[in-house]
């Protein structure tokens, strides 16, 4: 290919779109002449012009590259939400995006979590319920548990949460970088139980447990974020009549249960599930699994079809008891 | 990190041809990315998905001087960024293919953070190289779909970084995409 005969190909297809899909192939025909070679390139790729879009924002999302329509983050900056100004941007994903945020009023200096659902908010019971779980949430009040301080709508109805801002490390580097002993990993993993117990009892399940929501702070504190977030989401996409495809990325599946990953009732059992997936991999270094999945599809058969993780073939089989308190 | 004084000098001058400015621009928000994107892991947020475009504005929170930066620069830089990151995707991918073919997919540990997933990286890979090839006829679609797929940037975004008319992002997006899908196709399912 070269540049001249590309430029061609540039024109003739900018024409064609500019008809009615009807009427693209004799426009087509009418700019090429006789030069059969060139109509036959523009048509390929009219052909593929629409399967590309799809292809380009099915992706987008598996290579964890967003799609340009819901990309536009640094307009959030130093905006106010509630009585919050957004300071930084501290991540993003399936969940949301959070910020760094602080008191806009400057009367405390203090630095919160304030994380933005992808959510639109439509309808007044929508909103009604959003609020409702709010409140169940905020009766959470464990030291093992990140504080939701507030909530609301922005303007333009996207739900936020306001958090505790935790500056810690998620339980399973903590422990490796700080080398750990088995007992004092225990020990942590007892705090978190802790949290998720004191959570059970007030009827919350967490839903999305896994490391990177189970911080350690320097001084060594557990603190659970998200706290039943991933029920409000799934219920409002489900409300809201969009289909929700489950987690979009395979890795965030690495904790789940199956009846997470199968898209069943979920109980406070499931939380229990994680917890068992969590402790494995603090106590042996590996995940379960030994994998990543290549899809949820993969995810499903490894969690819910292929033998107990405890009978995969090639770990070393647990010799004598274990020195569990 | 503290911002770098002189990156937006820098970034002025490849705006006017300087190639080495450029390549040094290019090198500093590519260390930068990979700094992040290994960070991000630790973040509060709770994914493992790479974001690329938190991270390549990010990037330009942290390397460009907000105070002293002009209107412009910020568009002129996400273009490099978007540049950088295709780089850095590319770069992954190539490690998960090598770390597949090294010791097979059992000795790949779900912590080693490399946000491209196996199942991805030829596709990766593949796009890269017909992006290669694309430039050898359009340097501005290259451009375009960078900026359009790395950096998630919106179609006035992209204009303004490369300095055409949203029409002409417009269409060149749709013809490039169009032509790298089935370059991809053909690299991935040879007829």
């Amino acid at each position: 290919m070269d540049p001249e005969r590309w430029r061609q190909v540039e024109e003739v297809f900018a024409a064609a779109l500019e008809q009615s899909p009807a009427a693209r192939a004799g426009v087509v025909s009418a700019a090429c002449g006789d030069d059969e070679a060139l109509r036959h390139e523009v048509l390929s790729l009219l052909e593929a012009a629409e399967p590309a879009a799809a292809y380009f924002a099915d992706l987008s999302s598996r290579a964890g590259v967003p799609s340009p329509a819901s990309t536009e983050v640094d307009q959030f900056l130093g905006r106010t939400v509630g009585s919050y100004r957004l300071v930084r941007l501290l991540g993003r994903g399936g969940m949301g995006v959070v910020f760094l945020a602080e008191r806009d009023d400057r009367q405390f200096e203090k630095q919160v979590a304030l994380k933005l659902l992808p959510l639109g908010i439509g309808s007044t019971e929508a909103m009604q319920r959003f609020l409702l779980e709010r409140q169940i949430l905020a009766r959470l009040e464990h030291p093992g548990i990140a504080r939701l301080l507030d909530g609301g709508v922005t303007e333009d109805g996207t739900p936020y949460y306001v958090m505790e801002y935790v500056a810690g490390v998620p339980i399973d580097e903590y422990s490796d970088t700080n080398r750990l002993t088995v007992a004092e990993r225990l020990e942590l993993f007892l705090k978190v139980c802790d949290a998720v117990d004191h959570a059970h009892r007030h009827l919350v399940v967490h839903r999305d447990l896994k490391p990177n929501n189970i911080l350690v702070t320097p001084d060594g504190k557990v603190k659970l974020l998200d706290f039943g977030i991933a029920r409000v989401l799934d219920r409002e996409r489900s409300a809201g009549g969009a289909t929700f495809t489950g987690q979009a990325h395979p890795m965030t599946l690495a904790y789940a249960s199956p009846e997470q990953v199968q898209g069943a009732p979920i109980t406070t059992a499931s939380d229990v599930y994680s917890l068992g997936v969590l402790l494995y991999k603090l106590l042996t270094g590996f995940h379960p699994y030994r994998r990543d999945f290549s899809s949820p599809s993969d995810a499903e058969h490894v969690i819910c079809v292929r033998s107990r993780p405890s009978r995969v073939p090639g770990l070393p089989q647990p010799t004598g008891t274990s020195g569990m308190p | 990190m503290a911002s770098s004084p002189d990156i937006t000098e820098r970034l002025r001058l490849a705006q006017q041809g300087d190639r080495a400015a450029l390549d040094e621009v290019f090198a500093l928000v590519y260390d930068e990315l990979h700094r992040l994107a290994q960070a991000q892991r630790r973040r509060w947020s709770g994914d493992t998905t790479l974001d690329t475009t938190a991270l390549v504005h990010e990037v330009y929170l942290k390397l460009v001087d907000q105070e002293g930066a002009q209107w412009n620069d910020r568009s002129h830089f996400l273009a490099v960024a978007a540049k950088a990151m295709r780089h850095l995707l590319v770069n992954y991918a190539e490690r998960r293919r090598a770390a597949k073919r090294g010791g097979g997919a059992a000795t790949v540990s779900i912590d080693e953070f490399n946000p491209v997933a196996e199942e991805v990286a030829d596709e990766v890979i593949a796009l890269h190289e017909a992006l290669d090839r694309l430039a050898r006829v359009s340097e501005r679609q290259v451009g375009v779909v960078e900026a359009r797929f790395y950096a998630g940037l919106s179609i006035e975004e992209t204009a303004r970084a490369l300095g055409i008319s949203p029409a002409t992002v417009k269409r060149d997006w749709q013809l490039a995409s169009a032509w790298l899908h089935r370059e991809i196709q053909t690299t991935l399912s040879p007829p």
